[in-house]
């Protein structure tokens, strides 16, 4: 048997924030545990359901429309529009921060 | 010509005639701009650019205010977000090369839930829009500053987006007609993406012939975006176009789903004066049907939760500079995104990780299939599926604070995000404190058309 989670601890949101890369302040992870607590039993009530085998193992059946792989418009033609949204950058880079 | 007793077939035909200028309508919208925009906050920038000399399409010098997530090059676009409060677009959506061509004249950017997550207008990083014809009333979300942009005046038709019912329920909470199209059918390039299988644009208008004409301007093929539909491979589906007047209503699905009793009263008024339109109205069975709900909250924070990951305030957006890049990363987003953003993308990052993206993700897929199906085998005997489109008219302002009560708005417009279905919600008439009902059509996957006959039956039945 399959225990399903219907509530999160502070840990748990924790987690849930650092993937999400998100600072919570303890007030606020507090207040977001309730919510889940809330939403996972809301959507938890999808585990009762029995599907068969064939449905399982649905992925989608929408059809992607491709162009031909061919070049569809000239080097640099958006490159100026672009670089001037970019919040820092240095002549025809966008700037960030040390990596390593 | 006032907006509210026209229709833009007629006001377009004035404009030609040379009974009224687009001047004379520009000054129109931003005389109702001025007089009600600082309460009321559908728009969240009004363009004051004149509009030219009137064209020869139907749409062509007609006020139309646009949802805030759509891209106009050189326009500022935030999706009612900090996180994009001063982002210029660097491209045309397909909706401008098309509004361009035919000389639409945009009014302003319409206020909405902060990306798209809401169902009141309330997430806004740009304050709340209020509904025009209760003001202690939300306006529905997340296309709120659309609908109410329309309903004070301030524009003739305005456009939405609708992943869940985004386009709907303010529609119906305002008094208007609301469509969102089959999914493929207008492109969504240079709309901001939020859940990419969910999200469609669509018209917010006065009437049924008016959203016909707005969508049928809008539903051009476009090469590119990978999920718009070829017009002959649409037609292959609109075999099943021609309007038998067979409703079918999901009854055990409405009797479970809390409708208020007033509605429930509307709801039934509104049938039978469909009957009295010569239509045939069954009761149909989709079992399904009632965890779609669920199902949507699942699908859609685990899109979204993938689609807001660019913003990380390298190229463009707000950048809050941490102490490496990691923690630059955590600033931007944490200042950048409100309350109810974050929430999802954390639900959509718990609901893809690894230890549960079976129980969650996976089956919710396998049951968006089992209800698509569901739906899909229920055209086979009916033309329409009716129900309301929401279970009460709009609520006031702070009456639902917890996110599942709020999630709830959208139980019955969801099911047809997750089928891809076109559907629309149609005023059915007024409560005892005046507030508007919504009536709710669900046709077969590009079959547009029948939900306009039968619209246009429902708008004669109910006068």
């Amino acid at each position: 048997m399959i225990i399903y989670t219907l509530c999160m601890n502070n840990t748990d949101i924790q987690t849930l924030a650092d993937l999400s890369r998100l600072h919570l302040s303890s007030t606020e992870i507090e207040s977001y545990a309730k919510d889940f607590e809330g939403i996972l039993q809301y959507i938890n009530t999808i585990q009762s359901i029995g599907i068969n085998q064939e449905d399982e193992t649905y992925v989608g059946t929408n059809t992607n429309y491709l162009r031909e792989d061919t070049e569809s418009y000239s080097s640099g033609e958006f490159s100026e529009n672009l670089l001037q949204a970019a919040p820092q950058r240095d002549g025809d880079f966008i700037k960030v921060q040390k990596i390593l | 010509m006032k907006f509210n007793t026209t229709k833009i077939r007629e006001l377009h035909a004035n404009l030609v005639s040379g009974n009224i200028t687009t001047k004379e309508l520009h000054d129109q919208a931003h005389k109702a701009i001025s007089e009600k925009n600082t309460t009321i906050n559908a728009l969240i920038e009004t363009y004051s650019e004149m509009p030219g000399t009137v064209g020869k399409h139907v749409l062509s010098g007609i006020p139309v205010a646009m949802k805030d997530n759509i891209l106009f090059k050189g326009k500022k676009v935030s999706a009612g977000s900090k996180m994009l409060e001063n982002y210029v677009a660097t491209y045309d959506s397909k909706i401008a090369e098309i509004f361009n061509t035919i000389g639409a004249h945009v009014v302003g950017r319409a206020n909405m839930d902060e990306f798209a997550m809401g169902s009141s207008t309330e997430t806004s990083y740009y304050g709340k829009t209020l509904n025009p014809l209760d003001e202690s009333r939300v306006p529905g979300g997340s296309s709120g500053g659309s609908a109410a942009a329309v309903a004070s005046g301030m524009a003739m038709y305005a456009l939405g987006s609708d992943t869940g019912g985004s386009v709907r329920q303010p529609a119906a909470y305002c008094g208007l007609v609301g469509l969102k199209p089959s999914y493929g059918a207008v492109s969504r390039r240079g709309l901001m993406a939020m859940a990419s299988s969910l999200d469609c644009i669509g018209p917010i208008t006065r009437c049924v012939e008016d959203a016909e004409i707005v969508f049928n301007a809008i539903s051009e093929y476009d090469s590119l975006d990978a999920t718009s539909v070829k017009i002959k491979d649409r037609e292959k589906y609109q075999e099943k176009n021609s309007n038998k007047k067979v409703i079918g209503v999901p009854r055990s699905f409405l009797n479970r789903e809390g409708l208020g009793d007033q509605a429930r009263e509307n709801f039934e008024q509104s049938l039978s004066k469909m009957k009295s339109e010569g239509y045939t109205i069954v009761d149909i069975e989709l079992p399904t049907i009632e965890h779609a709900l669920a199902v949507y909250y699942i699908i859609q924070p685990a899109e979204a939760s993938s689609n807001l990951a660019r913003y990380d305030g390298i190229r463009y957006g707000l950048s809050v500079e941490g102490e490496d890049l990691a923690d630059s990363y955590k600033k931007t987003k944490t200042e950048g995104f409100g309350d109810e953003v974050r929430r999802r993308i954390m639900l959509g990052a718990h609901v893809l990780s690894s230890g549960h993206h079976d129980e969650y993700y996976y089956k919710a897929q396998s049951l968006r299939k089992i209800i698509t199906q569901e739906v899909h085998n229920a055209f086979d005997n009916v033309d329409i599926i009716a129900t309301p489109t929401t279970s009460d008219v709009a609520f006031k302002f702070g009456e639902k604070k917890d996110p599942v009560a709020m999630y709830l708005e959208d139980i019955f417009t969801v099911p047809y995000n997750l089928t891809g279905n076109p559907a629309i919600s149609i005023p059915s008439g007024l409560n005892s404190e005046g507030m508007p009902y919504g009536m709710h059509f669900t046709a077969p996957l590009f079959c547009e058309k029948k939900l306009f006959e039968a619209g246009k039956d429902f708008e004669r039945a109910i006068i």
